[in-house]
């Protein structure tokens, strides 16, 4: 461990990512109760780029995001935000350092308070000393029409606006920090879905406006194909599968095969559908993962279905490459003894 | 443009007013009525006469004038003891939260171990150990309430501190102490005002307690509380001395009250705000909106369910469009409706309806609502018990929808003990039998767990299996997928399709998203605003041969899984569904579309058959709508 331990850093300054886990573990409860939800993440986000983080309830998703902002301490691991180790810094410098990555919750209704004016509430998140009022005006003005909200609205309350607004407030407040990274938590699931595409343009559009670095969450492939050049999927706390965003349609891992295989696809109606589970695997204890791979009490492919997969009881499968970048961006690494493609699969479109 | 207006709270107004009175009346009292209070007159324990309004007392003094200058002793130490309280209590309280891991949790017992000992028996003790006066039974009150503040502080505190809204604000950097005093203070301060003004009564109370047992105020002073004890002494002989001061602590207590409640009530930006309501006539529709629709369905007799017209307000003479305007649809055995819609768009009320078992308050009509033939759309009628047997109803939300405090087991046989009195061996056999359909595994050992102890995928199947349990005809669901896991919503939309064929079961699925019902359902109706905008076969929804521009709106607007997804952008809808308490004049739908035309603004259009293909409520698409941005 000890001869790596600057290596990190550097590969992730040298690569031009803008926010790097690595080796991070997480978790919840203070002392020797404290029980790990998260399992030695390595992640990096390229800047200016999206990384999609993808799973069901309980693999991590929020959790992670916590971390990364700061608003959890690793119980192990780094946590890079360009040349800073932020999961090392305390006080007064977490606190300057803090206001280059920036969360926007999943929840419009319960991220912006109540009892304060969409004008304090950018105010705040422009100068949180409250030094600077004349230029902070315009700066208001501008960001809410960046996300084509009128300027008048500003002396409104929260609960004057609708879902899809409060959200669009939230991206506004983001950006008013002018971050180098916004994590966007499930920013869309309280969304009607003709909403949902109105959000989701004006991230991509301010993505292509600012080169802003973007880490997305959500439990929807659709929506993940949708906004990422980059996918990590989250099981029970620890990365399965990750690369370019193409995976979605060629996956290496059993469990990321059968998240692809549930979204509802009209065309092909049920019948699309994939099988139903061999066992009521969901529910596993996220803090208590089965041994070995975690999905293997789920997998089609597994130990339950096939006798010569005792492999994946007894040994945990490592995140592995399985193909580097070869210059058309796309790769991938999979933790799977028996990924499903041997070979790298030859995309049309 | 709806403008809304600060409707000033009532409460706060008499409260105010109440508390203004007594004050004054504190001050100018004891100058006004000081001497008359303290003259003795040879009238002794005299009843209420002319000259002594409220009787006198045992030595003549005249009741009413001490009682009102006994306000300003009382008044004073209540608020007092109420400041002590509560400022300790906050300061504590925010102290606490503030402080790091250790000193909270120790802070955090600590309190708990002082509220544990009542504040009455604490202030006596205080009290008791120093001499009874005017300033230490201030004190020991205070004191006593302290540890209730702070506790409240505290709880409210932790709460808001988690909340979303705290976390962005430390993300922007704010420092820890002004984190407290811009967000979490201020969102504490409804609550705490309210405990205030509580608090404020009960001081008064627990004073007058005290000086009642002869703790308290000493002679020759006295406060309501010692006029009480000396009212109570001659209760027998003469009751309305009482009177005095039991009504003046009466009213005290009340002007403290309303005042926090409406202070509250006027500081909360989202208190009672009064939309002006527009003026416009409310023009709904016109006739022909309404009928043609069930005459353009073919009239089913094997219908499940059968509904014409159903309309649905909040009120008979409510201002806005009815929430619900002229639903009509059937269902046939062995189908499965899907009903599509955002958010207020009524397809959960419609399905409600049918269920009966909509919000008390809600007021529909139905020219027919049937189910197996039988007519219920008397709406004035109790919930027939035949159709808690007939229809069976799965919620969004299945952890809210069982009791934790139960098994799963009862909760799930209730329907068939309460309604077709089956014994409890028979109703559990059935029960299992019912969760064994719906893929529940061990359904015995499940019938005897709480229902925290099942998964979220396994609660939904057992809230399938309860609503299967009565073999209904026809079964509601109500968003059934929308808190699940995604590999769980496919588990749970195969098990529903299941249930279908093999019951031959009439099926209405409620969904926002497009996507599930397109997957499940062999018919779906589109809802906007109220309204069934459009009906169609699910393969020409699956082919995107759809006809009413919302409806294409809602597919264009719908992400794909695809790998040319990402360079095809999504086309957002424009604007918002009208709000519910606008009257709706012309096709709801005008503002937001594409191809709106005059005509559309002035005539809601009524759901017909276009010319080529399809049934679409639209004046101006004539079939399919292959994409608006190309029509246009």
């Amino acid at each position: 461990m000890s001869p790596s331990e600057a290596a990190p850093v550097l590969r992730h300054q040298a690569d031009g990512f803008a926010l790097s886990a690595v080796g991070v573990s997480a978790g919840y409860g203070g002392g020797r109760r404290s029980r790990d939800v998260l399992h030695d993440i390595d992640l990096s986000v390229p800047a200016g780029q999206t990384l999609g983080i993808v799973g069901e309830s309980g693999s991590g998703k929020s959790t992670l995001a916590r971390a990364l902002v700061g608003q959890l301490r690793p119980s192990a691991g780094k946590i890079l935000l360009g040349d800073v180790e932020i999961s090392a810094l305390r006080g007064r410098r977490l606190r300057e350092n803090r206001r280059r990555i920036q969360l926007i919750p999943q929840d419009p209704y319960a991220s912006l308070d109540p009892r304060m004016t969409i004008r304090r509430a950018l105010y705040e998140a422009i100068d949180p000393q409250g030094r600077r009022p004349a230029q902070a005006a315009a700066r208001i003005s501008e960001l809410l029409a960046t996300v084509s909200l009128d300027p008048d609205v500003a002396s409104r309350y929260p609960h004057e606006f609708s879902g899809g607004q409060r959200q669009r407030i939230a991206i506004a407040r983001a950006l008013a920090v002018q971050p180098e990274v916004i994590i966007a938590d499930e920013v869309t699931s309280a969304l009607d879905s003709s909403v949902q595409a109105e959000v989701l343009n004006l991230l991509r559009s301010i993505q292509a406006r600012t080169a802003i670095t973007m880490l997305f969450i959500t439990h929807d492939l659709s929506v993940a194909n949708y906004m990422c050049d980059e996918v990590a999927v989250l099981y029970l706390g620890r990365l399965v599968e990750k690369g370019s965003s193409r995976l979605l349609f060629s996956p290496d891992h059993p469990y990321t095969r059968r998240l692809v295989d549930s979204i509802p696809n009209p065309r092909a109606g049920l019948s699309g559908l994939s099988a139903p589970e061999i066992t009521g695997g969901e529910g596993a204890d996220p803090a208590n993962p089965p041994a070995g791979c975690a999905f293997h009490p789920r997998c089609p492919n597994g130990p339950r279905l096939r006798d010569d997969r005792e492999r994946c009881i007894t040994e945990r499968p490592e995140l592995l490459p399985r193909w580097d970048d070869t210059g058309d961006g796309d790769h991938r690494s999979a933790a799977c003894h028996f990924p499903l493609s041997e070979v790298r699969a030859g995309l049309g479109d | 443009m709806t403008t809304s207006k600060r409707r000033k709270p009532f409460a706060l107004w008499l409260g105010a007013a109440l508390l203004l009175a007594l004050s004054v009346l504190a001050v100018v009292a004891p100058i006004i009525w000081g001497d008359s209070a303290a003259a003795l007159s040879s009238e002794v324990r005299g009843g209420p006469s002319a000259e002594h309004l409220l009787g006198t007392d045992p030595l003549g003094r005249d009741v009413l004038d001490r009682t009102l200058v006994a306000a300003r002793l009382t008044l004073a130490m209540a608020a007092v003891t109420t400041l002590i309280a509560v400022g300790g209590g906050i300061v504590l309280g925010a102290t606490i939260v503030v402080a790091g891991r250790r000193v909270r949790g120790l802070g955090e017992r600590l309190i708990d171990l002082m509220i544990a000992y009542p504040p009455i028996i604490v202030a006596l003790s205080i009290t008791a150990i120093f001499r009874p006066s005017v300033g230490s039974v201030v004190v020991a009150i205070g004191l006593a309430f302290v540890p209730q503040f702070a506790r409240l502080t505290n709880t409210l505190a932790s709460s808001v501190s988690s909340k979303d809204y705290v976390v962005v604000a430390r993300l922007v950097g704010l420092r820890p102490t002004r984190l407290l005093f811009r967000h979490v203070i201020p969102n504490l301060a409804g609550p705490l005002l309210v405990l205030t003004s509580v608090g404020f009564a009960s001081a008064i109370i627990t004073l007058s307690g005290l000086s009642f047992i002869g703790l308290g105020v000493q002679e020759p002073s006295y406060d309501w509380g010692r006029l009480l004890a000396q009212a109570l002494q001659d209760l027998g002989v003469n009751p309305i001395e009482a009177f005095g001061p039991g009504i003046a602590i009466l009213i005290t207590g009340l002007a403290a009250g309303l005042l926090g409640d409406g202070l509250n009530q006027f500081l909360d930006p989202r208190g009672p705000v009064r939309r002006r309501r527009r003026r416009r006539a409310a023009t709904s529709g016109g006739a022909d909106a309404r009928t043609p629709h069930a005459a353009l369905l073919a009239p089913a007799p094997d219908a499940v369910v059968s509904v014409r017209d159903l309309t649905i307000a909040a009120s008979p003479e409510s201002v806005g469009a009815p929430l619900v305007r002229g639903v009509s649809l059937d269902v046939r055995a062995g189908e499965i409706l899907g009903i599509v819609g955002e958010s207020g768009s009524g397809k959960s009320l419609t399905a409600m309806a049918i269920a009966r078992l909509l919000a008390p308050g809600l007021h529909w009509s139905a020219e027919t609502l049937s189910i197996n033939g039988a007519d219920v759309s008397d709406a004035r009628e109790q919930t027939p018990v035949r159709l808690a047997t007939d229809v069976g109803v799965v919620f969004q939300d299945p952890s809210s929808c069982f009791n934790p405090a139960r098994h799963v087991g009862p909760q799930i046989t209730e329907v068939a003990r309460v309604h077709q009195g089956l014994s409890k061996r028979a109703a559990n056999e059935l029960a299992i039998e019912r969760l064994r359909e719906a893929r529940v595994s061990s359904p015995e050992v499940r019938m005897r767990q709480y229902p925290h102890e099942l998964s979220g995928g396994m609660r939904q199947r057992a809230m399938i299996a309860m609503a299967l349990l009565t073999s209904p005809s026809l079964l509601i669901a109500d968003e059934p997928t929308t808190a699940l896991d995604v590999t769980v919503q496919a588990d749970v939309l195969q098990l529903l399709h299941r249930i279908s064929t093999t019951r031959n079961m009439a099926i209405v699925l409620i969904s926002h998203d497009i996507k599930v019902v397109s997957t499940l359902c062999h018919r779906v109706c589109v809802m906007y605003a109220g309204r069934i905008v459009e009906e169609l076969t699910v393969e020409d929804l699956r082919e995107g041969r759809v006809c009413h521009p919302y409806t294409r709106a809602l597919l264009d607007a719908a992400p794909r899984l695809e790998p040319s997804a990402r360079q095809v952008p999504l086309i957002p809808l424009p604007g918002r569904p009208p709000q519910p308490d606008q009257p709706i004049v012309g096709c709801a739908f005008a503002d937001r579309c594409p191809l709106v035309t005059d005509r559309c603004r002035q005539e809601d259009p009524a759901l017909r058959a276009l010319p080529r293909g399809g049934v679409a409520a639209c004046h101006v698409s004539t079939g399919p709508l292959e994409d608006l941005l190309v029509t246009q």
